[in-house]
């Protein structure tokens, strides 16, 4: 498999289009201009555009690279079936197995992940950055990027993780790899996948989840039977089949389910251990799973009455798996689980706000995709990223530019009429917005290829940490509350009932806005990353900055960088005054004042948002 | 006359206290510079000095652990509903409730080395079965289901709830956030006279009509270094002065730049600030850093033009469905050396009667167990401090029997305790404090009147 999906063949080719921009004037874009290129260039641009577009909300980052293939074949076959195709070829790539890279990358530094847990005396760094180094390894250099990217939204939808590491080191990336296997399956089996996880059951504390004995006073745990309704498939409120939240005489939403419901059914959920290492294990301190296992059912600890909830009733006696698989039936095919779920999906690839004519296209391929399967997420993920709202969101138009009218004009904008409304669109997590710049500048993993580590993806923590690590969502609601709305400005207080304005990765923008930006420029200042081993310390290059240096790459960089990574957005005021302010910064070799100029720009509305 | 509006009325003498300081001949010409969001401010005043901190211990805190039953009656109930999760009477730290009958103590979890002594010397006070509450509500109300909060024993909505204190609308803002507007808006003279910050974040208490919190970090304010270079700092402007077409992009453009311009006024300011602690005077613990930087701010309110500060401080990780013994134990003296640290940091600055701490958490927890761990409850009990508290003293009913069956009246099941005291009635005797006059309370806790003349938990003397 290619570690990286642009090598310097690829690279070369790529060339090519840069010469080709390099000749545009590019001081002379008229005020309202974002790109001005030879006529004959003009559908080309567009392409590159549109791909762009497309990449930036079904990949890690779009790069040069993978844009201009994409593009390719949208001029051969043209757009919606090039990325039809494109979306085929994905559901087919092989997704690596986080665990299998940490095993190679820790057995590369000399020890074998068996021998440890937390730490080692051989290995110079806590072995829980390994498990981040192999996750952020896979997710920006696999090419299997459409899978990496659902794995990514699966894990921000059900976060599950080992802060006290009390299961093992490995038993974080078990749990990323059960998302990936489960990334291109169904809803139904991903929900019992997640709840026979000992990741899972550790985290939300449904593993040694006992039956209780009510007259002694001990109860099941509520835990994982309230979480599994209100986060991972019905979701607190109730949704009509217009996709609308159900309102009552007060104007309050109404809610799906009562307190009574959940402790029904967190009778279902127990009973689930470890499986036993020796006969001498019990349910209390089986650890046969160990990291890599999967939970079974004791009959024994199994709540054995019945279970009433959501209007259907477990009859009593029924064994342990058979309950749970009912119960997830339940869930999988209550009537808000499609709105509520693929709502989630919509929010982690093309939209924070879905309007509702989206969302409900949306859930009904979630209902059925065709073919009479529910919850078919390949299916899903098409119709997310398919769908007319998204792919024509943009306005790409193309005019004689009045300024020389040997060249053509591209506008391109948010297309408030097609997407029926301004709010469309959703702002770059922090973690995407890393992997953007990791992937666009060609951070080069591969640089030391032949020592020892081969090159493995190993930055100090500090340069990747933006509040995105495996173990830092802050509880199972993850990284941002859902309903999250700025308090100030002009998205503030657009509160409908029906269906609200929400904006959740904006909650992180006070915490890490500003970290990233200045992790961004000092790792572009430095034009490397600081890579920590075992035996010594070395810098990875970023070659996707080398390419900028002499009169005019600053205009290039622009230029390239308004195309490629922003699909043709970047503002013209944002263009021009930062080619001003470059002249102006003091004291910079050209490597600072590039520097400088990546923070502005990956720092500007434009790329922070994807419309 | 109707019987209501009487009883507003009597209720309007009882609360008059509140905005005593007020110069009430001076206020109408104030009100008619201001365009007040709310109609009426006739005696809410900004004398003096002072500032309120929220202590969120996040996750859920079992606080019948953190304050249980002594008392050896009740001590023998309380093992009974907790044969596994309760503490033995010889590790508690027995305090006094309101009176002195022996059979009324309770006792400080064994992790809360500071808090007897601090209860027992009138810098600390406990609200008992404090929780989140639409109106007084009874058992059959809640078995009919009758006004109650919304998303009850869900963390998101419970932890919404007790920062908004209008527990039937998690859209709402917060009941900081609207004090703070109230209060700048009285005072003509500054934009500056209320700040709230936020540790960690935006929470949604800080959040009112028009404005925010600073989000501030442990470390102080995230600038961006790069800023203060003008021509970086003209291109930035450049992007964050943009009008996009996209309102994701507008609403980018307007937060980026206001906390680049928050976070540089804020450590400009704190630069130039005195730090009047030790090194070692605070914990170098999440808490303890986090209760450092709101000494420093306070310390630093004269050069921020603040005449009041509002601060939210979070210690997460109190969800214990299991293993809760240990691990509450390492969370509570966490909790507890920050907050001794932080009131004797008061002390030593000559702030500690002008500061008011108070801890919250999304609800107290299932009385009966789940085997190691406990699940989500309701009502819970909370500690506030400072030298303005009438310490020393157990405000509310604490549910001394925890037998199962033993406290009927407000027991929804495994001692979920339907809550006693609302979480609306700390926050209005908190307003009352921080200077929000009688007939504005409804600003700050729209469902004060459910309360009656009870409306005040009685934490200050007036």
């Amino acid at each position: 498999m290619a570690r990286k999906p642009y090598s310097r063949i690829v690279s070369s080719r790529y060339l090519l289009a840069v010469s080709l921009i390099a000749t545009a004037a590019l001081h002379s874009f008229p005020a309202s201009a974002d790109v001005s290129v030879r006529h004959a260039d003009a559908d080309k641009v567009i392409r590159w555009i549109q791909a762009s577009h497309f990449l930036s909300q079904a990949t890690m980052g779009p790069t040069v690279t993978t844009t201009t293939a994409l593009a390719e074949r949208i001029g051969a076959i043209g757009r919606d079936e090039a990325l039809n195709e494109w979306i085929d070829e994905q559901f087919e790539m092989n997704l690596q197995p986080s665990l299998v890279k940490a095993d190679a990358m820790v057995a590369r530094d000399g020890v074998q992940r068996d021998t440890f847990q937390n730490s080692h005396p051989t290995l110079s760094l806590s072995p829980r950055y390994y498990r981040e180094h192999a996750w952020w390894d896979q997710a920006v250099f696999s090419d299997a990027q459409l899978g990496e990217r659902m794995t990514w939204a699966l894990y921000q939808i059900m976060p599950a993780y080992d802060r006290d590491a009390r299961i093992g080191w490995a038993a974080n990336l078990v749990y990323m790899d059960l998302l990936k296997k489960n990334a291109f399956g169904t809803h139904r089996d991903l929900l019992e996948d997640v709840t026979y996880s000992p990741m899972m059951g550790n985290f939300l504390s449904s593993l040694k989840n006992d039956k209780g004995d009510e007259s002694a006073g001990i109860f099941p745990d509520e835990n994982y039977a309230r979480e599994v309704m209100q986060l991972f498939s019905i979701g607190v409120y109730d949704i009509d089949n217009r996709a609308h939240f159900v309102i009552d005489n007060n104007g309050n939403r109404v809610e799906n389910y009562t307190n009574e419901d959940i402790t029904q059914v967190a009778r279902v959920f127990t009973g689930l251990s470890n499986p036993p290492r020796n006969n001498r294990q019990n349910f209390y301190n089986a650890s046969g799973s160990t990291s890599t296992g999967r939970m079974i059912t004791w009959e024994d600890h199994h709540h054995q009455g019945t279970k009433t909830f959501l209007g259907h009733t477990l009859p009593a006696n029924q064994s342990a798996d058979q309950d749970i698989s009912d119960a997830l039936d339940i869930l999988a095919n209550h009537k808000t689980t499609p709105y509520f779920f693929s709502n989630l999906l919509i929010q982690r690839f093309t939209t924070s706000t879905a309007n509702v004519t989206y969302l409900r296209r949306v859930a009904e391929v979630f209902k059925d995709n065709g073919q009479g399967v529910r919850g078919d997420f390949k299916a899903v993920i098409r119709a997310i990223l398919m769908d007319s709202t998204v792919r024509d969101s943009l306005k790409i138009e193309k005019n004689v530019d009045p300024s020389d009218t040997a060249k053509t004009l591209i506008t391109v904008d948010i297309d408030t009429e097609q997407v029926n409304n301004d709010k469309h669109g959703r702002l770059r997590e922090p973690m995407l917005q890393l992997a953007n710049f990791f992937r666009f500048f060609e951070i080069d993993a591969k640089e030391h290829e032949g020592n020892d580590h081969e090159g493995d993806f190993k930055p100090l923590w500090s340069q990747l940490s933006v509040g995105q690590g495996i173990r830092e969502p802050i509880s199972i609601f993850g990284y941002y509350s859902a309903d999250y709305l700025p308090v100030t400005g002009p998205a503030a207080n657009k509160i409908r009932a029906q269906r609200p304005l929400v904006l959740p990765e904006f909650e992180l923008l006070p915490r890490f806005g500003v970290q990233l930006n200045e992790k961004i420029q000092e790792i572009a200042s430095r034009q490397l990353i600081v890579q920590r081993h075992t035996t010594n310390s070395e810098n990875t290059a970023l070659p996707g900055l080398n390419r900028f240096s002499g009169n005019n790459s600053f205009a290039e960089l622009i230029q390239e960088l308004n195309i490629f990574l922003f699909s043709g957005t970047m503002s013209k005021i944002l263009q021009d005054e930062l080619l001003v302010a470059l002249d102006d910064v003091s004291g910079g070799t050209d490597r600072v004042r590039l520097s400088k100029a990546i923070a502005v720009l990956l720092s500007s509305a434009d790329f922070a948002v994807t419309n | 006359m109707t019987d209501s509006k009487k009883f507003s009325e009597s209720r309007r003498h009882f609360l008059g206290d509140c905005g005593k300081m007020a110069s009430l001949a001076m206020l109408p010409s104030l009100v008619t510079l201001k365009n007040l969001n709310a109609a009426v401010t006739n005696n809410t005043n900004i004398d003096g000095y002072k500032a309120l901190v929220c202590v969120f211990l996040s996750g859920g805190n079992d606080s019948f652990n953190m304050i249980a039953p002594f008392s050896s009656a009740n001590h023998r109930n309380y093992m009974k509903a907790r044969p596994v999760l309760g503490i033995p009477q010889n590790e508690l730290t027995p305090i006094p409730t309101n009176n002195t009958n022996s059979l009324s103590h309770l006792g400080f979890h064994p992790s809360m080395t500071s808090m007897g002594g601090m209860y027992r010397s009138r810098d600390a006070a406990i609200i008992a079965n404090i929780g989140t509450l639409v109106r007084p509500t009874s058992i059959n109300d809640y078995r009919r289901k009758s006004s109650l909060p919304t998303g009850l024993f869900s963390h998101r909505e419970q932890q919404l709830s007790w920062q908004t204190s209008i527990a039937d609308n998690t859209a709402a803002t917060g009941w900081i956030g609207r004090m703070s507007e109230l209060l700048n808006d009285v005072d003509t003279t500054s934009t500056d006279t209320s700040l709230m910050f936020g540790l960690g974040g935006s929470p949604r208490i800080m959040k009112g009509k028009n404005s925010s919190g600073f989000a501030i970090t442990a470390a102080g304010a995230n600038a961006l270094d790069s800023y203060n270079e003008a021509a970086v700092r003209d291109a930035y402007n450049a992007t964050l002065n943009e009008r996009y077409a996209s309102l994701l992009k507008q609403q980018y453009a307007h937060d980026f730049k206001d906390i680049i311009e928050k976070a540089e006024f804020y450590n400009n300011v704190l630069a130039v600030s005195d730090d009047p602690f030790s090194p070692t005077a605070f914990p170098n613990t999440g808490l303890g850093n986090q209760l450092r930087q709101v000494a420093l701010t306070i310390a630093a309110k004269d050069n921020l033009s603040a005449k009041r500060q509002s601060f939210i401080v979070s210690q997460g990780g109190y969800d214990f469905h299991n293993n809760q013994s240990a691990r509450q134990a390492s969370q509570l003296t966490e909790l507890n050396n920050a907050l001794i640290a932080f009131n004797n940091a008061m002390k030593a600055i000559g702030m500690h009667d002008n500061v008011v701490s108070y801890t919250a958490s999304d609800f107290g927890r299932t009385v009966i167990g789940n085997g190691t761990g406990s699940d989500h409850g309701w009502g819970g009990n909370s500690i506030v401090m400072g030298g303005a508290v009438k310490g020393a003293k157990t405000y509310g009913t604490y549910p001394f029997n925890m037998t199962s069956g033993g406290s009927p009246d407000i027991d929804i099941g495994r001692g979920r305790y339907i809550p006693t005291t609302s979480v609306d009635q700390l926050h209005a005797d908190l307003a009352c404090w921080y200077g929000v006059g009688a007939s504005d309370i409804s600003l700050i806790v729209p469902h004060e009147e459910e309360y009656g003349e009870n409306l005040l938990v009685g934490l200050f003397d007036r």
